[in-house]
Parts: C-alpha cells; structure tokens; sequence
C-alpha cells in the first residue's frame, strides 16, 4: 500500500524535477510511518490493488473552529468499464464528545472518462459526506469506518481520524451570543422563556449571517406560545435555509466596540415531562472582505460564536392534594375584578371584569363559570367576553343582580398551582360592593324566567309508524317511472340523439350555414321590423318594411327603395306567394310612395297593415 | 226430568258464554277497524288492533308471490315486515326487511331512517355505499332508465339547436354526451349489479360457510351479521353465497332475502 501512495504522489505531481527531492522528502516519510508514526489523518488512502474500487476516507478538515462546519469525506471510485457495485456505508463509531449526522442519501457523483491507448477508461466516483458534530473544544480521534462495494468490505482510514477542534478567539471579539436564564425546571403546563441575545462588531459588514439553532421547532412535548414584540422585526436567516422574525435591537457596546444585536424570544408551555434539549447555537458571520473593490469583493473568513448546550427539566403538576376545582392553571398569578358601573337598577346589566396576571399559562385554564357557583346565585350571567393575553387575561363578565337586595359581587375563586411553593392555591378575588335600586314592577319573580338546568336531550329516534294505506289508495304513492322504458330503449334513444344530431346538422345545413349573418338577419327580420314600426313617420316605416324585404330575401334595403311589386329572383319567388299578398305590398308600397313623395300624409299606412303583410309574407314562404 | 232441566240450563249457559265471548271479541274487531287510518289495509288494521303477530303474517303471506304488485307496494309491504320485527325485539332481522324496502322505494325517507335506526340497535355501522354506490341507489331500475333516455334526448335536443341554429349552440351537443354518464351511470350501474338476488346474514352469531352444503363439512369462514352478499344458487335449506370471490354455501336460516 505504501508503494502505491508514493506512485500516486509521484505521479501527480508529475516534473521529474520536482519529483526527485519531494520523491527522496516522501520515501523518508514513508520510511517514518512504517517505522511506527501515524500518518496523517486526512492523507487518502488509496484501494489495494486487485480490489474493486478505490475508497478515500477523510476529514474536510483536521482543524477547526467550534461551530465550523466539519466532515467526513466517503469518496468511492469504481471503473464504470464493469458493472459498478452499491455501496454501503458501516455503523459509524461511537466517539466521546462527538456526534455524526446522518449520511447524503446516495451521495453526489460524478463521472469522468479518459483516453488510455486509444481506449475510453470511464470512472464513476461517490462522494459522502457524514457531518461531525462536536461538542466543544478538544481533540478527538475517529476511528476508520467501513465501507462496503459490491459485498466488498474496505476499512478506511488505516489509523484514527485526528480532529482538533479549538475556540475561535478572534470570533469572541466581533461576535457574541448569549442567552438570558431559564428555569432549570418547568411544571407541566407552565410557560417559559428563552431569549438569545446575538451582534457582530458593527464596524464590519456582513457578507453572510447564520443563526444555527438546530432545536428551534424539533423540540418534542412542547408548544410555542404566542410572544409579544416590541421593535424592529427582521427576518433573520436561521439554520442555514429558513428565516425568522427577530428584534432588531438598539447597538449595544461592550468593550468599548459597538455591536449591530438582535433578538430572538420566544414563549413555550411543556406539555408533557420529561427534559427539554437546546443543543449548540452557534452565531456563524462572515464579513465582507475588504480587498476588491466595492462591487468586486471577495468573502473573508467566516466567524463562529457558540452558544453551550442547555435544558429544562419538565416535572408534572404533583396529584397529591390536586384539588376537585382545579382546571389547569400553573403559574403565579394575580387576580383583580373592578366593575365600572356599581350603582344599578334590579335588572339591569353590570360590566365586571376579572383581570389574572403574572407568569403562567393564562391562555390556557377556562374561565370562572360564575353560573355553577351558589354564591352568585342572586346574579344571572348574561354573556361572557374572554380576552386572552401572553401576560394578562381579561374575563368580562355582564352580570344582572336578580333582586335589590344585593350588596355585594362575590369574590371569585380560582385554583392555581403556584410554581413558587409547588402548592394548590386559591385566588380569591376581593368582593366589590354594589348597590342595586329597587324599581317599579321589579319586585316578583326572577324577570328572566326560573334558572332551570338546561340539559342538552339528543333528539328522539324513534321507529318510525307503519305505511297503512296500500300504495294503489296513497299510501306511498305510486310513480309513472316505476316501469322503465328498458335499457334498450335508453340505448336506442341514445343512438337516435348522436345519428339524429349528425343528420339534422347535415340536413339543415344543405341551404348554409344558420349561424351566418345572413340566416341570423333573415330570422330576426320579424322582429326588426317590429322595432321599425314603432314609429308613424313613412319614411321611417318605409325603411322598416324595405329593411324586413331585404332581410328576407337576401338582399340590399336599397333595392327595396321604389320597388312597386315583389320581384322575382333575390333568394325569392313571387309566383309562389298568393296573389292577394302581392297586391298588398304593392298598395303598401303606393301608399308609402304617396306619403313619402306626394306629400299625402293621410295615406300613410296603418304599422297593423305592414305588420300583417310581414307575417304574412313570412308564413308564405318569402 | 230434573236431569234434563239442568242439562238444558248448562247448554243454555255454554251458549250464553259463547255469545258473549263472541261479542266481546267482534267489538274489539269494531274498535279495532275504527282505530285504523281511512283506506288502511288488512295487515294495517290488524296492527292498529294490537293483533301484530297476525300483522306480521298477513303482511308477510302478501309478499308471498307478490311479484305483480307495483314494486311501491311491495316496498311498503316489507317496511311494515321490518316495523314489526322491530316492534317485536329484532332489530337485526328488521334492517334486513328495511334494506329490502329501500331497494324498490330507495328515496323513501322512513324506510331510511328505520333500517339507520335498525342498525343501530343491531350493533351494526351505518350503512355507507360510496358516492357512486349512494347515486347508483338513488335511482330504481325504471327511474335509471328514464334518466338513461333523457341523456340520449338531451343529445338529439342539443343536437337539434346545433343543426337548426349553428354557432353557439354547436357546443351544446359535446356538453352533453360529456353529461351522459351523470345519465347513464345509474342504469349501467343496475346492470352491472344484475337482478341477481342478494341475502344479508341476520343470524348474530353470522352464516357460517362451507365448500359444500353439509354441516358436517369443514367450516371455511363466516359472513358477519349485517354483511350482504350475492345469491348465486338455492338448495332447499342451503343457499350459495359469494365470499370475496369463493363461492360458499350457508345455511339459509341464517340469511334473508332483499328481493322482494
């Protein structure tokens, strides 16, 4: 295997000038390692000859910064000459201080071909990348892995994988991130906080930014809460390919350097118990360079400011004391009530409102149902308007004092698991005085009827009667459709439509087409003239009546003008239309003539007479 | 002579106790034919009595052979079958008879909601035919080809519209040939399903199967209570069903016919 790395090497390199001091400087590095040294941990290792493929195992880098991406690089060469084997990578080690990631499905390949004696050579190569995680500064040896080709089993690197990971000191300096406290241990159903805190050096110009939270939303058992802002919402890149709204703060200055920071908060309820894991953030910034120019500009080194692991322990609310009344609220809260309106008639409406305040899961326990509690049976609840807040929730409440004799809105009680003494504590609320003035006819019965508990009944199913009556007297009814025509006959309609359409669209079509304008204005020509003879004016009606000839015939209005009797030819026959027909248009036609051009305008003809010739005319054929 | 006196007076007596049981028995009939609907049938005054046993029979005797009666008839006969099985504790068997009913009157509203509540109370799913199963039901045989030769004349309509007035019209054909299988897929759907006679297993315990009509045979499964299956063939006692495709035979007591 050594004679084969220092082929390669020589190779590649590939000047013998060169090649013979760095020939002599390798052999004496060879010469070191079988003497016992390890050879380096990103050195390929190159597949023993007589083997299938060639399998390179190696880190991305022996050197790296806390946060900085790190990889195990899988390459595997097969000659595409014969058929190429699948490969499978093995169980990775398990290594103290270090996580892997899950490997690239499939990996990347890629394909090359070279001319070798007048014969095509064709090499596929996959590469796979498995990412190392580490948890903080040090040095770590990765044992080789196994890789298995077409059942073949390779064992690469020969020696452990040397990693160093160190802080990234000049990263402290321009970068920062930090988080405020969390509690160390949450109940059940009890809200909590984190805030990260970030900033770079705001001399410096970003080329890149990358918030790396890997738990944000894959945290199991946990809800996120609605959390209020205040400030400059930005949409922050966070791990790599996703955006978040974050606070975009004032610049702070810490060190005498002034620093661009943002924030990102966020409000979460535990719903189960258990621990809840933040794993490393790491701030990741890379500034512009400041070589090029200033649209040519390269990128400079990035920076990395990690942030250490850390976790809440979600214990449950304790079942020991829990009382009957309790409905869900864990926190430390206060309560306060306040009626804007105390001094009512009986009967009348009186706003009062509950405020419960503090650190708590406020959204999440129902309202006080004030009709289940016998000390407010002097009041009726008319309606109930919840506002819930993140820190604050407002219940109000329209109660109507049933008698005059009320002096008093009762405290409201309301069970809480107080967080602080890990105990079931009620909350009351101060009683708050009222005063209720009697009025005329208000005394009686309650005025809104007797409070009566209302159970919801479903709806009765019951069997339903017997039909009684015969279908032939009305019973059910008897149908015409009872007895159908037979499928053949629905097939035989069915073949009639599809051959009846093609032969009435032939048929028809014989004599044009009836969607042209001319079919169109032949049969719309009754009902223009119908529209024409809406006027007295002859001219008019005489237009009206040559425009309908015209229509009907297939001819121009302008051949009409003077035209004493129904000639022949123009799409028509004249000798086919009764004789009395004829004679009409041609008094028509010399009544419009006489009150057109004689100035006899008593002989303008009745419309009544003009339409009935139409019609007439119509009807015979014109 | 004293002897024949007392005989006399006890045959007097048998007759006036005939008498008056007859009587009582004729008003109850009276009342009974009073309490019933106007134009009610026999089966139904019976009922109206009180008398559902001998509703039942009379309804049931009815059905027998009834094949000449409209088939609204027949589906009213067996809803009031399915009433008084339900009436009388068998909910199972009632579905059974509603099921029937909804097959010659399949839009009729109380059959529905008997056979839903029959089901029910049987320990049976509420009944689910698919959307095409459910439109397919919707209609009878006849009403499905009614419907079948109004898509065929809906064409030659459209067709006529195009032929005798062109332009848009001229869509109106292809509109619809691409709405008949909204008009043919009830029809088609009763012809693929056949007239063929289908049984719903009314037997709690489920219709035992097996290769061959003989108990003494391996048994090869079970139709559950309220499965429905195809009448393939009749054996006086036996009745061969189909079962994911096998063809297997039940004992024809643990099944009801839906034909009616």
């Amino acid at each position: 295997m050594t004679s084969i790395y220092l082929h390669k090497t020589f190779c590649t390199l590939g000047r013998a000038a060169v090649a013979i001091p760095l020939f002599l400087g390798m052999a004496l590095a060879v010469l070191a390692a079988t003497a016992g040294a390890a050879p380096s941990s990103t050195a390929p290792i190159a597949a023993q000859s007589g083997q299938l493929a060639k399998v390179e195992v190696s880190l991305t880098s022996g050197l790296s910064k806390v946060g900085e991406p790190v990889a195990i690089r899988v390459s595997v060469t097969q000659n595409s000459g014969r058929q190429a084997g699948a490969v499978k990578l093995g169980i990775l080690p398990e290594v103290e201080g270090l996580e892997f990631g899950r490997p690239q499905s499939g990996g990347r390949r890629s394909y090359t071909s070279q001319d070798s004696r007048g014969r095509v050579v064709s090499t596929v190569t996959s590469t796979y990348l498995i990412e190392v995680i580490p948890s903080g500064p040090g040095e770590y040896l990765i044992p080789p892995i196994s890789v298995t080709v077409g059942g073949e089993v390779y064992v690469r690197p020969v020696s452990a994988m040397d990693l160093r990971v160190v802080e990234d000191l000049a990263a402290s300096d321009l970068l920062f991130l930090e988080r405020a406290d969390v509690p160390k241990r949450v109940f059940e159903g009890e809200p909590y906080t984190v805030e990260l805190d970030w900033g770079w050096d705001s001399a410096l110009e970003a080329a890149s930014l990358n918030l790396r939270i890997p738990w944000y939303g894959r945290q199991d058992g946990v809800v996120e809460l609605e959390t209020p802002t205040a400030g400059q919402l930005y949409d922050f890149p966070v791990s790599g390919n996703q955006r978040i709204s974050v606070v975009g703060l004032p610049d702070t200055t810490r060190d005498g350097r002034k620093f661009r920071t943002f924030r990102l908060r966020r409000r979460y309820v535990a719903t189960r118990a258990g621990t809840v894991d933040f794993s490393r953030s790491i701030f990741e910034f890379t500034p512009q360079s400041e070589r090029g120019s200033r649209f040519i500009r390269g990128r400079g080194r990035a920076y990395y400011r990690p942030l250490d692991p850390f976790s809440i322990e979600v214990v449950p609310v304790p079942e020991e004391g829990r009382p009957i009344e309790w409905t869900g609220a864990v926190g430390k809260f206060e309560a306060s009530r306040e009626a804007l309106r105390r001094d009512v008639d009986a009967g009348e409406p009186i706003d009062f409102e509950l405020t419960y305040s503090g650190m708590g899961n406020l959204e999440f326990f129902p309202a006080p149902d004030l009709s289940r509690m016998p000390a407010f049976d002097g009041f009726r609840v008319l309606g109930v308007d919840d506002e819930k807040g993140a820190y604050e929730r407002v219940i109000k409440y329209d109660l109507v004092p049933l008698s005059a004799s009320a002096d008093e809105i009762p405290g409201v009680p309301l069970t809480v698991f107080d967080t602080e003494s890990e105990t079931f504590v009620e909350l009351t609320t101060e009683p708050l005085e009222i005063r209720v003035r009697k009025v005329a006819g208000a005394d009686g019965p309650d005025p809104f009827g007797e409070k009566v508990e209302e159970e919801e009944q479903p709806p009765a199913i019951v069997l339903r009667d017997i039909a009684a009556r015969p279908s032939d007297q009305g019973g059910t009814g008897g149908s015409f459709f009872e007895r159908g025509p037979g499928a053949g006959s629905a097939l035989a309609a069915l073949f009639l439509g599809l051959v009846g359409w093609r032969v009435l669209r032939r048929v028809a079509r014989a004599n044009g087409d009836p969607a042209s304008a001319e079919a169109r204005r032949r049969r719309g020509a009754l009902r223009s003239l119908e529209r024409g003879l809406g006027s007295s004016d002859p001219k008019e009606l005489s237009v009206a009546l040559e425009t309908f000839l015209a229509a009907r015939t297939g001819t121009e209005p302008a051949e009409w003008i003077g035209q004493g009797a129904l000639p022949e030819g123009a799409g028509m026959n004249p000798a086919e239309l009764p004789q009395e027909l004829q004679a009409d248009y041609a008094q028509i036609r010399q009544d419009l003539d006489a009150a057109i051009f004689g100035g006899q305008a008593s002989r303008t003809p009745d419309p009544a007479r003009i339409r009935s010739f139409a019609r007439a005319a119509t009807a015979g054929g014109l | 002579m004293v002897r024949m006196a007392w005989i006399d007076l006890r045959v007097w007596l048998l007759a006036v106790a005939v008498s008056l049981a007859l009587g009582t028995t004729g008003l109850a009939q009276t009342a009974g034919v009073g309490a019933a609907e106007e134009g009610a049938g026999e089966g139904s005054v019976r009922w109206r009595a009180g008398d559902h046993e001998g509703a039942l029979q009379f309804w049931e005797s009815k059905l027998e052979g009834a094949a000449e009666l409209p088939s609204r008839e027949r589906a009213r006969l067996a809803y009031n079958v399915g009433v008084a099985h339900h009436t009388a504790g068998e909910p199972l068997r009632a579905a059974a008879w509603f099921e029937s009913s909804l097959r010659l009157a399949p839009r009729w509203d109380d059959a529905k909601a008997n056979r839903d509540l029959a089901r029910a109370d049987a320990g049976l799913d509420p009944k689910d035919m698919g959307l095409v199963g459910g439109f397919v039901r919707f209609f009878t045989r006849g009403e499905a080809e009614w419907l079948a030769l109004l898509g065929g004349l809906l064409v030659l309509l459209a067709g006529a519209f195009d032929a005798f007035r062109g332009g848009g019209w001229g869509r109106g054909p292809w509109l619809a040939i691409l709405l008949l299988p909204f008009f043919w897929t009830p029809l088609l759907g009763h012809i693929f399903q056949g007239e063929s006679e289908a049984v719903m297993v009314i037997d709690e315990d489920g219709a035992a199967l097996y290769g061959t009509p003989d108990t003494g045979r391996e048994r090869l499964g079970k139709l559950n209570q309220g499965a429905e299956s195809l009448v393939l063939d009749r054996l006086p006692g036996w009745v061969k069903v189909l079962d994911r495709g096998e063809e297997r035979w039940t004992d024809e007591d643990s099944v009801l016919s839906l034909m009616r």
